[in-house]
């Protein structure tokens, strides 16, 4: 039996902020904090973090707030690439005892003459906290500000991927004279970044930026609409409906729901034999099995995380397949090891927004992808 | 700037170093951390956690709890564990801190002497604070074992040397230091080859709870690590074991160590002293890493010919008594760089070290990589160069005589 891996979603905080050109990152905070990095695969992006790693001393004596302005300077000085935005990062230690960060961060601006903003780590555990993951994309997004006039551009929110060329989300979008469509990743400079802030709508593709996308739009006026990955040509047809309506347009999509239904068909024709889907880290694992059972493929198990959110999401409701639950609770460093093309996997899903994730995974079953 | 790491990532943290000592000893770890520590453990310093993971996990307090307190719900969760709810009870419970447990200053003694009274089990506790670096964590758990276990019942009849076999323990065999594990095969041949008995490794590379309890009865420590330099005093103190210090590469300097060992066993002096060829006339070279692993290379370095003077440099334990004038003790980055721009032809450290070259003034020493997992974690393990034992790697020689001499050779 096969196991298909379509989608590796892995969006660590070091690696979304690397996504964002001239962003620096200064972690603040006790080594042990800090040491984490490397497990975040952080040496990919070392060029790209500093460390001031801090007393219990500096913490209680009052002097943290210099020493932070002191290292920024430093590193604003010293680093290449040019740093043109800075965000400090802390952790638990300086949740606990409430350092003022808004004031450091607003320090550290007026010395270093590049905007700041703070995101702190809060791995304390209180009942009905949720992830961490929605203040870090929200406190990333601060670095937009308000623009006079918004265009007809649409930012794509929730990944680290740009979408593949022929992608029918910049095409439908395009024929209908709405664009262009703004990402993380297709932002090449800081402006080009800032350039965010003039878009008209925000389409947000995963629940945890939906913190982001609601203060953009308070904040810098922009509406947004969540429309979550989907592998169901239905879902993905409703989905334009609603970036149309936003605009007044109407998006045509006909013919593309038309051509990734008959492309999903021929595949599950072609490849009639069971398999296992390794569905860890996709958005909406179970909602992705029931779009390929609903196009005829015969997908006997999925696989998913325990305790992931996304991946408990819907799974009471699911009888007529298999599951099989993986024994780690998280993801593991060893587990990331074996999966030497991680790299290559993890934007994949966002890559193919629209119809064509459909096609995509399509394409994966029937064995003409390189990522099985 | 102090404590500001902008080529390197911090190194490993005293939670990981005493895991690392602890491992495999069947104990129970609480770390008073928020999963932070833990996951740094299991993710990055701890390698044989994806074979045989570890009975360790963080408090589970909140924050609320934390702020009011409430460590009560700490004991709870040791007692509840500690009935063998995974099926096997611990033979220990070890209880370390981390950041926050330090931020807020809890009393982690009375805790551990709590959970001990009220569980029946031996509890450790390891005040180690998420900020100090590995070899802190390897000193206080050394210590805790030893304060636990090495103390000898003054009942206890002191077992005889088996056919004149001087007994050695091994101080500080740290995997973190020596990742590549057939160092400590090839130190433990070279012991038995020189007729000593190997009486007992402390450090977590050969886990083994009843060789706890055997430490006291050794002739002579050998103190592999700089951490456990403080273990082997205090022992030498308390139970008259004395001890001798290195890690020896090459035939000339297991001879060496041998006699050392052997001459502090009966009473005479013991290898305390530093290391003390005089310099020689040829290119400087730096030694970047554990100090004596590092102390180790350097006799090999100098008995090879390989360089002039050689300077240690390290960012962990440092004790002067093993040190020459040169070496030193690095506080963190900004110390790196100073002493990679002091004119050595070469240097000799973990692989991530060359990255901090770029800040470094013209001239640079021509670098040679020698993989420290405390400082690039598991990354380039696979690369680490045998070096302990009568015959150590000679291509890696020959690379580091390359470097020193710059091909004028």
């Amino acid at each position: 039996m096969r196991t298909i891996h379509p989608y590796y979603r892995a969006l660590g905080t070091t690696r979304v902020a690397r996504q964002v050109s001239g962003l620096h990152t200064l972690f603040v905070g006790p080594a042990a904090c800090a040491r984490h990095g490397f497990y975040a695969n952080a040496h990919l992006h070392a060029d790209y973090i500093s460390y001031l790693t801090t007393s219990l001393l500096d913490v209680s004596s009052g002097r943290l707030a210099s020493l932070v302005v002191e290292a920024a300077r430093e590193v604003v000085a010293v680093r290449s690439p040019r740093i043109e935005a800075l965000m400090l990062y802390s952790g638990c230690e300086d949740e606990l005892v409430c350092t003022d960060f808004a004031s450091i961060a607003r320090a550290v601006e007026d010395a270093c003459g590049v905007p700041v903003v703070h995101f702190g780590k809060n791995r304390m555990f209180v009942e009905g906290r949720g992830s961490f993951f929605p203040t870090f994309y929200r406190s990333l997004f601060e670095l937009l500000e308000p623009v006079g006039a918004h265009d007809s551009g649409v930012n794509l929110i929730g990944s680290i991927s740009a979408l593949r060329p022929g992608n029918d989300f910049e095409e439908v979008l395009t024929a209908a004279g709405l664009g262009p469509v703004r990402t993380l990743k297709t932002a090449r400079t800081f402006a080009d970044f800032r350039a965010m802030a003039a878009s008209g709508l925000n389409v947000v593709i995963d629940e945890d930026f939906r913190e982001a996308a609601c203060d953009m739009r308070d904040r810098l006026g922009i509406p947004f609409v969540y429309l979550p990955l989907s592998y169901d040509p239905r879902e993905v047809g409703a989905a334009y409906d609603a970036v149309g309506a936003a605009f007044c347009a109407d998006l045509g999509w006909r013919p593309r729901y038309e051509r990734a239904c008959y492309v999903a068909r021929a595949a599950a024709s072609a490849y009639p034999a069971p398999f296992v889907l390794d569905a860890v880290g996709v958005g909406r694992p179970i909602a992705c099995v029931r779009a390929l059972v609903g196009m005829g493929f015969a997908v006997d198990g999925v696989v998913t995380m325990v305790g992931d959110r996304a991946s408990e999401h819907g799974c009471g409701e699911l009888t007529e397949i298999r599951r099989r639950r993986p024994g780690f609770q998280t993801i593991s460093y060893d587990y990331k090891a074996h999966m030497p093309v991680v790299e290559e996997l993890a934007p994949l899903e966002a890559e193919f927004y629209g119809f064509a994730a459909l096609e995509h995974i399509a394409g994966l079953v029937a064995g003409e992808g390189d990522y099985t | 700037m102090r404590n500001l790491w902008m080529r390197l990532a911090p190194p490993s943290v005293d939670v990981s170093g005493a895991e690392s000592v602890l491992f495999g000893l069947g104990g129970r770890l609480l770390v008073y951390d928020n999963q932070g520590c833990v996951g740094g453990v299991v993710r990055v310093d701890e390698r044989r956690w994806a074979e045989a993971p570890q009975d360790m996990e963080s408090a589970r307090l909140s924050e609320v709890d934390i702020e009011l307190g409430r460590n009560d719900r700490l004991v709870e969760q040791a007692l509840a564990e500690s009935e063998g709810s995974g099926g096997r009870r611990p033979t220990f419970i070890a209880l370390l801190g981390g950041p926050v447990s330090a931020c807020v200053g809890t009393d982690l003694q009375a805790l551990a002497h709590t959970i001990g009274r009220r569980s029946g089990l031996p509890a450790l506790c390891i005040e180690t604070n998420g900020h100090d670096w590995y070899d802190r964590g390897v000193s206080k758990a050394l210590a805790a074992l030893y304060s636990q276990w090495g103390r000898p019942a003054a009942s206890r009849p002191h077992a005889l040397t088996v056919e004149g076999r001087e007994r050695v323990n091994v101080l500080g065999a740290v995997l973190l230091d020596m990742e590549r594990t057939d160092w400590l095969d090839a130190l433990e041949r070279d012991l038995e080859r020189g007729g000593f008995e190997l009486n007992a490794v402390l450090g977590g590379m050969r886990p083994d709870g009843e060789a706890l309890a055997r430490m006291g009865d050794a002739d002579v420590n050998l103190v592999v690590n700089a951490a456990a330099l403080a273990l082997a005093r205090t022992m030498e103190e308390e139970l008259g074991i004395p001890y001798a210090v290195g890690l020896p590469m090459g035939a000339r300097s297991c001879e060496r160590l041998r006699t050392r060992l052997r001459s502090a066993a009966h009473g005479g002096p013991g290898g305390v002293e530093g290391p003390g060829a005089a310099a020689r006339g040829g290119p400087a070279v730096l030694l970047v890493g554990e100090q004596v692993a590092m102390n180790g290379l350097r006799e090999l370095l100098e008995d090879k010919g390989v360089a002039g003077r050689v300077d240690v440099a390290t960012f962990f334990a440092f004790d002067r008594r093993i040190a020459r004038t040169g070496d030193r003790r690095l506080a963190d980055e900004a110390g790196l760089r100073e002493v990679l721009g002091q004119g050595y032809a070469c240097a000799v450290a973990d692989n991530l070290v060359e990255r901090v070259l770029a800040d470094v003034p013209s001239p640079h020493p021509r670098f040679v990589a020698l993989p420290h997992a405390p400082l690039s974690g598991r990354r380039f393990l696979d690369q680490i160069p045998a070096l302990v034992g009568p015959e150590p790697d000679s291509g890696f020689m020959a690379r580091v005589a390359a470097a020193a001499w710059g091909g004028k050779r």
